[in-house]
């Protein structure tokens, strides 16, 4: 089920299938374990909750395009409202996963900003991040936050960044 | 005092009871101060009956909510909260709703307040909370800085107001900022 518009040249965007309750640890937004009957239950009860309109939270699978295999997930909050907040996982088995997030950024906020048409879109981002943040820069987003010791690293912790893009298509009258 | 988790000098914290929903219902109702959000949307008691309900069920959880009640008499004013809780990064997003109206200006809000992250970092060991506030608020940001949080940003076009969009205002506590503007606040009252 590939989709014809959210591809790029390393990866693939798609929504997600049953069949993917095998793979959850590579897609599912959190830290601990799940199995496939529990990835079973949220692909049943959370993603089969819409259809026509768009979900309260969009959940993607990021499908490596040689060989095919999924390498990680997308969760967008308020897809189908005027501000979205993309967050992105990657499989912790993912050698070139900055690489993966960063074509995952690629196709998500000119998707998100041109054609979805989202007022704002938002992507938080760990300070330590550096080639995220440069990715985010080039898409022409800005920092709008900086929430400090925010995500904890071993044996430390790093700030949190919030990168906002706004889209010059919405007349804004500012206060 | 009822089921009391925290106490202060006037005020205590205790967990929302299903029976608080049509208080909760009638002061999200009667609340005059429209600048605080885009305005008012009547609210079934009901729906706040589930919400007690559901907020309760799932141990840990991601929302902790605590009814604020008067020492004296008992009487329920407000909620404060502590959500979205990262348990791994040590995280959470506070928030304060006091009413009526007339209860306000008299230092509950940022004794509850108080209260509230006495519970975020001694008792849940969180690291940092944050909180945001829309722009046309400038009273909840000016006591989120008496309360010791920081500024870290601004959310552009958060919401709208009179046909202008307006930016949401972050700001973000440590643990040590919070002891400083503890001891300040105490030698205040001293």
């Amino acid at each position: 089920m590939r989709p014809p518009y959210l591809t790029g040249q390393l990866i693939s965007l798609r929504p997600l299938l049953l069949d993917d309750k095998e793979d959850a640890a590579a897609w599912f937004d959190g830290p601990f374990p799940i199995n496939a009957s529990r990835a079973e239950t949220f692909l049943k009860e959370d993603v089969a909750a819409s259809a026509w309109g768009p979900p309260e939270r969009l959940h993607l699978v990021i499908v490596r395009t040689e060989p095919e295999e999924i390498v990680g997930g997308v969760r967008i909050e308020e897809p189908g409202g005027r501000t979205g907040e993309i967050h992105i996982r990657i499989a912790p088995w993912v050698a070139d996963a900055t690489e993966v997030r960063a074509e995952a950024l690629r196709l998500l906020v000119p998707w998100l900003r041109d054609e979805v048409e989202q007022m704002t879109i938002t992507v938080p981002v760990p300070a330590d991040e550096s080639a995220t943040v440069a990715v985010l820069e080039e898409l022409g987003m800005v920092q709008a936050a900086r929430l400090r010791e925010h995500v904890a690293r071993p044996g430390t912790r790093v700030d949190l960044l919030l990168y906002q893009a706004l889209n010059p298509g919405w007349e804004v009258r500012d206060a | 005092m009822r089921n009391p988790l925290l106490v202060g000098d006037r005020l205590y914290l205790r967990p929302l009871e299903v029976a608080d929903a049509e208080t909760l219902a009638r002061l999200t109702t009667e609340e005059s101060e429209t600048q605080m959000e885009r305005g008012r949307i009547p609210v079934s008691p009901l729906g706040f009956e589930r919400w007690i309900a559901v907020a309760h069920e799932r141990q840990p959880p991601n929302d902790v909510y605590f009814a604020v009640c008067l020492k004296a008499d008992d009487r329920f004013i407000g909620i404060v909260n502590v959500k979205d809780i990262d348990w791994i990064n040590r995280t959470g997003e506070t928030g304060t709703g006091l009413g009526p109206a007339e209860i306000r200006s008299q230092g509950y809000g940022t004794e509850a307040k108080h209260l509230l992250l006495e519970y975020c970092f001694d008792r849940l060991h969180l690291h940092a909370v944050w909180s945001h506030v829309w722009e046309p608020n400038a009273r909840s940001a000016a006591a989120l800085a008496k309360q010791g949080y920081r500024p870290a940003g601004r959310l552009k076009w958060d919401d709208v107001k009179g046909g202008v969009y307006r930016d949401a205002l972050l700001f973000d506590l440590l643990r040590a900022d919070w002891l400083a503007a503890r001891d300040a606040w105490r030698a205040g009252r001293s």
